[in-house]
């Protein structure tokens, strides 16, 4: 068997449906986007102009999940083998909204630039997890009514993995999936294979934006996969109860889906969230915290009730400095959502809340998740593992050191730390000179020396330029 | 073939493990007029010493380092009648090593044991959980160039400074050097029990060896 967790009972991810078809009918969400409104009235909802509020029945919801698929494929520009998002898969990525740094050199804070987001992006690119890279920084030297469409060249121009890119209007995706028909040549290629998906965030409590919803149906319309964001704050946007807050991120999600169905019944979507606590000492959001994992482990059963591809925050921190308190948050908000099987957890190299990130914790985050990934496998038990020829081989007082059996099962068995500190403790050594963030710089050199980044034509760059100008 | 090509073919097949190759290619080397020594001090040992490199560089891992010894001292043992005709090929030196009283650790005793044998020292292995009172006749009877002592426990360190002690008690301390070394064991502890030498782990117990014979 392989451990895995749950933290609902199928009576309990019942009341929680329950619960969210009764707020989507009693309560409702409410939308100024006049789109989104006909296209709820069309799916079968109630949507009451005057007040702008939708109140979605519950056999609309029943139809908009009897056209979800229970898999998304995510493809990638190396040509590879799609990531199947749905099931028991656990893929790792990146995520950032963060707007700062934790500088490699000089190890103090300072803002995200272009080559920052660049070098993030590469090493990305170059480490495995992530095997996606939702859009990892936000630089600051870029004028914001372009940033997005900056970021998506970045991506396009730095890894070949699958991304998940952002845009904060309708014009500016449309510009994004322009320049992304640049590189792979037709809209048709891309539609065929999906190699970016494209991220939404929905606003708690029960709130379409206009943006989020011109993302939705512009998305939707293409056929491009949607990973579509819930993020309640218990206490603060979503009532103090994990439960309620479970409720809600449910109901917003399930209401997006409702939009994007409406707009063309092929969209591949994914459930999934962030929903967590406000704290209720320093008055900002938490992710570092038990109720994180909790909540997200709630949320992916929910997802998985239904039968869909699920993702959200996970491996994160709210602490400022690459410390204790980085391990601690970082391995409980990974490893439990990972043995709930999320199937995209995201969150590689963000800390500080979510406002900063730093290639050390990329790497930090890289190992821990290769932690992960072997206890996700479990022990295996089988004739093979269980053969007691060797036992006969070495005889009693002996050592397995040397034996074959040794040599032909430890790389699988064991998981090979890159950078933890091991070994015996060498009293008449500098204790700091192995530990874990000296040996994280130094892989880091070793993994960017070996690393050849993507090349793309400078004719590509400049048709990019001139599209994000246009 | 050049003794550079079979050289660097030993080395290589050392390092990917290939047992059978380093063997056929160690004798078609001898074969075709490569001087045994070289293919001894040139090739198995130096193969030997990249494998140590390689693990310290935490690129190669313990299964690895120990079967790249076994494969060395096999091949050794294939081609010895072609070193023993006097063509100048001395062993290193006799190591005579035990783990102490009182301690059944081994594990890392045998790799150092495997590693000096490969890298051409003689080496008697006394065992483990060995009585000071052994050591020391033993020491008296064989007369080996360096006694190497392991513990891994701090419980079992003050055994080492034991078998010192009456060596010294005996007389015949100034006959051996003596190497310590085990988990808990540091150089500063070494220093403070009067070895003559110390290392960390097997890799650097060679060299420690070399250096203290003045061969490395």
């Amino acid at each position: 068997m392989k451990p895995r967790i749950r933290v609902l009972s199928d009576a309990e991810c019942l009341k929680i449906d329950q619960a969210s078809r009764s707020l989507l009918m009693e309560v409702g969400v409410q939308t100024d986007n006049e789109e989104a409104l006909e296209l709820f009235h069309q799916a079968g909802a109630f949507v009451d102009s005057k007040s702008r509020m939708v109140k979605i029945p519950s056999h609309v919801i029943n139809k908009t999940l009897a056209m979800c698929s229970s898999c998304v494929r995510l493809y990638d520009r190396k040509g590879g083998t799609p990531l199947l998002i749905g099931g028991d898969r656990v893929y790792f990525g990146t995520v950032g909204i963060a707007t700062n740094v934790l500088d490699f050199n000089t190890n103090s804070y300072r803002q995200v630039v272009c080559d920052d987001l660049r070098d993030i992006i590469r090493l990305s690119d170059a480490l495995d997890p992530p095997d996606f890279i939702l859009i990892p920084a936000t630089p600051t030297d870029v004028p914001s009514s372009i940033v997005d469409m900056v970021e998506f060249k970045y991506l396009l121009m730095n890894t070949r993995k699958h991304f998940i890119g952002e845009a904060q209007n309708r014009r500016n995706l449309k510009k994004c999936i322009a320049m992304a028909v640049e590189v792979a040549g037709s809209l048709e290629e891309i539609q065929k294979h999906p190699f970016f998906s494209v991220l939404v965030c929905l606003t708690s409590p029960l709130l379409l934006r206009t943006d989020a919803i011109e993302l939705i149906v512009e998305t939707a319309k293409l056929g491009l996969p949607l990973f579509i964001e819930s993020g309640p704050m218990s206490g603060g946007t979503s009532p103090a109860t994990l439960a309620s807050t479970v409720v809600l991120a449910n109901a917003e999600l399930l209401a997006s889906f409702v939009l994007a169905k409406a707009v063309n019944p092929a969209a591949p979507l994914i459930y999934a969230s962030w929903a967590r606590i406000l704290d209720m000492r320093a008055a900002t959001v938490s992710h570092g915290g038990p109720e994180f994992p909790l909540l997200r482990m709630a949320t992916t059963q929910m997802a998985k009730y239904y039968g869909l591809p699920s993702g959200g925050g996970g491996i994160l921190a709210d602490t400022k400095s690459i410390d204790v308190q980085l391990g601690m948050e970082k391995l409980g908000t990974g490893l439990l959502p990972a043995l709930a099987d999320t199937n995209m957890v995201v969150g590689m190299g963000l800390f500080a809340d979510e406002n900063a990130i730093s290639l050390e914790t990329l790497i930090i985050d890289h190992e821990v998740c290769g932690w992960i990934n072997r206890v996700r496998r479990g022990i295996d038990v089988s004739d093979d593992t269980t053969d007691i020829s060797i036992f006969a081989k070495v005889g009693p007082g002996g050592d397995f050191v040397g034996t074959e059996h040794t040599l032909q099962f430890f790389r699988t068995e064991m998981f090979i730390p890159k950078i933890m500190d091991r070994g015996f403790l060498s009293l008449d050594k500098d204790p700091a000179a192995k530990c874990m963030r000296t040996r994280a710089r130094r892989h880091f050199k070793e993994v960017m020396d070996r690393y050849v980044p993507p090349v793309l034509a400078d004719s590509i760059e400049t048709k990019l330029d001139e599209i994000i100008n246009e | 073939m050049s003794p550079d090509t079979y050289i660097n073919d030993i080395i290589d097949a050392i390092i990917r493990l290939e047992g059978d190759r380093v063997t056929t290619l160690a004798v078609k080397a001898i074969d075709g007029g490569v001087p045994p020594l070289v293919v001894v001090n040139q090739a198995l040992t130096a193969g030997l010493r990249k494998v140590g490199d390689l693990f310290a560089d935490e690129q190669m891992f313990l299964p690895e380092l120990v079967q790249a010894g076994n494969l060395v001292a096999r091949t050794m043992e294939k081609i010895k009648p072609h070193l023993a005709g006097g063509q100048g090929y001395k062993r290193k030196g006799l190591f005579m090593i035990a783990t102490v009283e009182g301690d059944v650790h081994d594990i890392g005793k045998n790799i150092v044991n495997l590693l000096l044998s490969a890298s051409g020292y003689e080496v008697i292995d006394l065992g483990k959980d060995v009585p000071t009172q052994v050591i020391v006749e033993k020491v008296n009877r064989l007369s080996p160039d360096i006694l190497g002592l392991s513990a891994l426990l701090s419980s079992t360190m003050p055994a080492q400074q034991k078998v010192i002690h009456v060596l010294e008690e005996t007389g015949i301390r100034e006959k051996v050097k003596i190497m310590v070394g085990g988990a808990p064991v540091t150089r500063s502890w070494a220093e403070k029990i009067g070895a003559d030498g110390f290392a960390e782990d097997a890799a650097s117990a060679v060299k420690e060896a070399d250096r203290i014979l003045g061969s490395g």
